[in-house]
Order: C-alpha cells, then structure tokens, then sequence
C-alpha cells in the first residue's frame, strides 16, 4: 500500500499535470513562448514526479517488477501517456495534444490514488505466468495507445466542427490530416495489443478456470468491435474523418469501463 | 445644380445571398447605365459592383429625378428582386455623405479586408465603364477622379496596406488546417479571373503535386496554367477533374451553381471520401451552399475567407486613423472647390441679373428725360451699376468666404438661385475640369 508521503507526492505530479494542462490551454487566447516553455517544464516536472513515486514504491515494498499493483500500473500508464505527449510535440508537432490528454493523465492519477489506497490489487502471482504477463502488459499498452488515439479523434472532432463553422483554428492543433493518421496509427497498435491481452486473458480464463467479471468481457468485447469497425476505414473510405475520430472516442469511453471493472470488482469474482 | 445620392447595400448590410442577386456582369451594368440614363434624362451614374458592394452613384439637378425611391425600385425591378425585400439591406446618402463615403470605399476603409489595394481598379473600372456609356459628366466626372486619387494617396501615405492578409494567404492558412502537406495533392482551378490567380499564387507557393486550370475559355486556362506550371484543362472534364482535386478554387462568372450537391455527392465514391477544400470566391456563388453540408467536405465562400482576413486587422487601427484624417481633410477640400466651382457661374448669373434689371430701369428713366446729355446718361449709368454692385457685394462676399471656410453653404446656394430665379438658365461649365490637386 502506498504510504502518505508517496500520496502527496503524487497529488504534487496531479497538481504540475493540471496547471501545465492549463497554461497549455490558455495558449489559445494568444501564443506566448513563455507560457508554452512553463507548461512543457510543468509536464516534465509531473513526469519526474510520478517517476519518483514509481521507484519510492518499488523500493518500499521491495520489488522491481513494473506492474506490481494497481497504484504502480495506473501510475505507469499515466506517465507513458505524458512522455508521449512530449514526444509528439517534439516530433508531430499537434501541439495542442495535451488539452485532450492531460485530463486523461490526472484522471489515471487520481484513480491510482483513490484505488492504490484502498484496495491493493497485487500482481505478483499472475506475472509469474507468462500469459498473464503478456495479458496485462498488452491489456494496458493497447490502453495507453487508445488513449492516445481518442486524444487525437478528439482532437479531429473539434477542429472539423471549427472549420466547418468557419471560426478560428490556431497553428498549434495541426492538420486534419495529421490527426488521422495519428489516430489510425494508434488504433492500430492499440487494436493489435487489445485482441493479443483478450486472446491471452481468455485462454488464461478458460485454462485455469478463474472467473472475469461479465461487465469486462461484454465491454472489452465491445470496445474490440468498436475499433474493429473503425480499422476497416480503409476498406470502407465512407467511415474515413470525423467517423473514425468520433468511434475513437466511443471506444475509449468503453474502455475506462474495462479498467473502472479490473479496479471495482477483484480478481476471480464473477 | 447638381445633387449627389448614392444607393448600395455592402457586406456590412446585406449578406452573400442578397449581394449574389444584384451583381452584375460588365454587360449588365453597361446596359443598366443606359436603362437609368433612358429612364431619367440628364441623371448621371455610376454603377459599382464588387463582390462585397453593390452602389448606384446618381447625380441630377436639385428637383430632378430620380428619387431614392425611385432609385430603390430601379435596381430592384433590374434584378427582379421585390423592392421591399431589397430596403433593409440598403444604405441611402445624399451630397456630403456620398462623397465621404465614395473617398471611404477608394481607400478601402469601407472594405471587409482594409488595407485591400484592389478597390482602387474596382473604383476606377466602374468609372471608366460609366464614361465609356457616357453616364458620367459635370459632376461624377471629378469626383470620382478624385476618390481613386484620395484611394492612391491613403495607400501610400499610410500603413493600412501593411502586414496586410490577402484572401490568397488565408485560403492556404485553412488549407492548412486540413491537409498536412501538397505533395500528394492536386489543386483544381475553376475559372481564370484575377481573383483566382491571385488565390492560385498562393496555392503554387507550395508546391503541389498537380495544378489543373479549367475553364470556359481554353486559351484563358492555358495562359494561367503556363503562370503557374499547372495544366490547362477541359471544362467538359470538370466531374473528373472533381473527383482528382483536394483544393479546388472557384472563381467563374456564372450566373448559376457549377458545383451543385446532386452533382458533387455522387462523386464522393469515386473520390474515396477523402476531405476536400472548395473556396468559393465567385460572385455568384460557383458552390451551392448545401455542397458544404457533406462530410469531409469544407466550403468557404469569399465572405468567410474575408471574416477570417478581418479578425487580424486590429493591429492596424493606427493606420485607419491616419486614413480616416486624410479622407476628412480631402472632403473638405473637394467640397471647397466644388462650392467654389458651383458659385462662380452662379454668381456670375447673379449679377448679371441684377445689371440687366438695372439697365432695364435705366433706359425706362432716360426715355423720359429727353434733355440729358450723354455726360448725364453715362453718370446714370454707373449709378445704377454702383447701386447693384454694392447690394450685391456683401452676400457674394459672405458666399465665397462660407465656400473657403466652411460648410453649410448649400442651402444658401438653392435659396439664391430660388429667390432670384436662376436655376432655369444653361451652365456652360462642361466639368470636366480637374478637382483640386493633392498637396
């Protein structure tokens, strides 16, 4: 269980990510270099933060093993999700990617401290099986790239619906193009570690006889065959756009169903 | 004497729908100068007509025709547009009003893009087609000579036209909101009017991988397509053409929609849904609004291009301001030499009025004294000549000195030539001398 000190160093990580997210935002009104050098120092100081929280924890309760818990694995997900936000900055240049994935970043946080706290969910047993190893690895990989993806459709939904109603689109949100290919590029990975974490969490399921909740396997179904729909844009170009931008986001919404079950309900109840 | 009026509705008062029904092609509005002239003999006109304004500058004698109603139901019976759904997007102005809006809209103060240099051709071009159907004399003649120059003298003795966006730039910047880069794309050009090259200039910068130009005209497209590297097109071709481009630029002078929804949705299949941007800056609409509606499709007419343009012109206040005094303090000094103009024959018919009165009175008392000496007959004469130049002295004098110093001299103008009946009599002046030149 994460001790106080730990909770309030995460809740400083919450607090970086939150006014870093809000200088971000408050770019709109008139881009300053300033303001944009303070939120990316904020989100690096969150990352580092959370980093620190990451190896506090580790080393407390003696083991190196990444995903140990729900505190760790929350955690984990939320600092990828912000090194990706600073990758895609530097490299994608849609600047404006952490107005959609910040709030995603914080609510990840606060889970992990509501849930790190008061329910410990440890994975030490599972990960010494390799197919439950693959299985939550790429369960909560293909979380990070959905997110990301959901972010970007996010980002699509609002920039189309500014376009078309002829308002002000500022430089920093990139192109429509970008975003899609961002998007598909995400679901597709995202999509690829989802089907390999179901396929490997149900053999695990059937093979040992434990029990999944049914809300987590009607929903991961569901958010299987959200995301089925949008890869197959390709084949079927009439879904291309705002379609796909907008299942993106669908899906993911399902998705926080998923991991808001793996964190409620324990492990082998059904 | 002449009185100014002006007629218009711009795209402060009246929005693309409206504005689209009264333009007129340069056949019409020739054609429309002959028909106002036909109809109100000795009424002067001009005929502008920009895809932001509509404006019908008259000038005909003080209780002449046409009226501004009559004037109303002119350009509404023209286009076949009830006159009542025309009023409220109409702005009415008379004299003063009229020339300080004309010198406004030259120096494109007026304009939904301030700064635009455009409007000083437009300007001009509407004066010189008004000249060649000989609507134009005394009257709109200098002024209109004026207002190009009062236009020329803001666009170069300020800052407006600094730092300014053209339509051209802000069609990319969106394009750029859509598409991530050119190397792939191919940019259709409809039309081969200047607005559309200029836009196109803009598009080329970026080097896309395919220009197409078409148009009615295929030696038009060709020479367009030779300015920029891109290839002439036939117009015949236009749905395949559709389905190739992701930026299409529309600028023909059709009366009716080339690009109608029940022509472009079909096409979509073909075109594998991908996005595409149509910017609209004909006048009438190339692009049926409903286009605009269907997914991945992104419309901008000239009016939202222009919005976009307009949001960044604060930073120009500066320069308004400055274009603003020059505009005032030209008013003035055309308004003076107008007066000044306009006073000279008056006066001129005044006093000889009054001297022929005078030695119609005269030669009445001489007949009845027959004993005077020549001697005598000279002193009577010149008596009566003193008599009139001294009445007359001190309200000619006030007259010229209002006309150099001030305003509100009109009324005194239409009181002298009603109390003293000289309205009736010909103005020799042909007006074609040239207003005050600039400082």
């Amino acid at each position: 269980m994460p001790t106080i000190p730990q909770l309030a160093l995460l809740l400083v990580a919450i607090v970086l990510f939150a006014v870093g997210g809000g200088m971000s935002i408050a770019r709109a009104w008139g881009e300053r270099p300033a303001l944009r050098l303070a939120a990316v120092a904020c989100l690096v100081a969150g990352i580092v933060s959370s980093a620190i929280v990451l190896v506090w924890h580790g080393a407390t309760r003696g083991g190196w093993i990444p995903i140990g818990d729900n505190f760790d694995a929350l955690i984990w997900l939320a600092t990828l999700l912000a090194l990706f936000i600073l990758y895609i900055q530097r490299h994608r240049r849609l600047g404006v990617l952490d107005w959609f994935v910040m709030p995603i970043v914080i609510l990840l946080l606060g889970a992990a401290i509501i849930f790190g706290r008061t329910s410990e969910r440890g994975y030490h047993d599972v990960v010494r099986n390799a197919w439950w190893w693959v299985h939550t690895f790429s369960a909560w990989g293909g979380s990070l790239a959905l997110a990301i993806a959901a972010a970007s459709g996010a980002m699509y939904v609002y920039v189309s619906r500014r376009l078309r109603s002829k308002s002000p689109v500022g430089p920093q949100f990139g192109s429509l193009e970008r975003m899609e290919q961002v998007t598909m590029l995400a679901v597709t990975l995202g999509f690829a570690l989802l089907t390999v974490g179901m396929i490997t969490g149900g053999v695990q399921m059937f093979a040992e006889g434990k029990h999944t909740p049914i809300a987590k396997v009607i929903l991961a179904v569901g958010v299987w065959v959200v995301y089925a729909i949008v890869l197959h844009a390709p084949i079927n170009p009439s879904f291309r756009g705002r379609k796909v931008a907008v299942l993106s986001v669908v899906g993911f919404v399902l998705l926080l169903g998923v991991l808001l079950t793996v964190l409620l309900v324990p492990m082998g109840a059904s | 004497m002449q009185r100014l009026l002006l007629l218009g509705l711009n795209h402060s008062t009246a929005p693309l729908e409206v504005r689209e029904r009264l333009a007129f092609t340069p056949d019409e509005r020739a054609a429309a100068l002959g028909a106002l002239r036909e109809k109100f003999d000795g009424c002067e006109a001009v005929l502008l007509n920009t895809c932001n304004r509509v404006e019908l500058y008259a000038s005909r004698a003080v209780h002449g025709r046409p009226t501004q109603q009559e004037m109303i139901d002119f350009l509404a019976g023209l286009r076949s547009v009830p006159a009542d759904r025309l009023k409220p997007h109409l702005y009415q102005k008379a004299e003063r009003e009229v020339i300080e809006h004309l010198f406004s809209v030259a120096s494109s103060i007026n304009s939904m893009v301030i700064g635009e240099t455009q409007i000083i051709a437009q300007v001009r071009d509407a004066y010189e087609a008004a000249r060649d159907s000989g609507a134009v004399g005394a009257s709109l003649n200098p002024l209109f000579q004026r207002a190009v120059a009062v236009g020329k003298q803001v666009m170069s003795e300020t800052k407006i036209a600094e730092g300014r966006v053209s339509v051209g730039s802000v069609a990319v910047d969106c394009a750029g909101r859509i598409f991530d880069h050119y190397r792939d794309k191919t940019v259709l050009c409809i039309g081969a009017g200047k607005m559309a090259a200029l836009v196109l200039q803009s598009f080329a910068a970026l080097k896309p991988r395919r220009m197409l130009i078409c148009n009615r005209s295929p030696e038009k497209a060709r020479q367009l397509a030779s300015k920029f590297g891109g290839e002439a097109v036939a117009f015949e071709r236009l749905d395949d053409l559709l389905v190739a481009a992701d930026v299409v630029v529309s600028s023909t002078g059709s009366q009716i929609p080339i690009i109608t929804r029940s022509r472009f949705d079909p096409l979509r299949r073909a075109r594998r849904y991908r996005p595409i941007f149509l910017i609209d800056i004909a006048l009438p609409r190339d692009v049926e609004a409903a286009v605009g509606e269907l997914t991945n499709v992104y419309l901008y007419n000239i009016d939202d291009l222009q919005q976009v343009v307009s949001n960044t012109q604060s930073k120009r206040s500066e320069a308004v301001e400055h274009a603003r005094m020059i505009i005032a303090d030209q008013v003035e000094k055309y308004l003076a030499w107008h007066r000044a103009r306009e006073m000279g024959p008056m006066i001129d018919r005044l006093f000889k009025r009054h001297h022929a009165l005078a030695q119609e009175e005269v030669e009445r008392t001489l007949h009845k004294l027959a004993g005077a000496s020549d001697a005598d007959k000279e002193q009577i004469e010149e008596l009566a000549r003193r008599i009139v130049n001294k009445l007359l002295h001190d309200p000619v004098r006030m007259l010229r000195d209002g006309a150099h110093g001030g305003a509100g001299m009109t009324p005194y103008l239409h009181a002298m030539e009603k109390l003293f009946q000289l309205e009736d009599q010909e103005d020799e002046d042909d007006g074609k001398g040239e207003p005050p030149q600039q400082p």
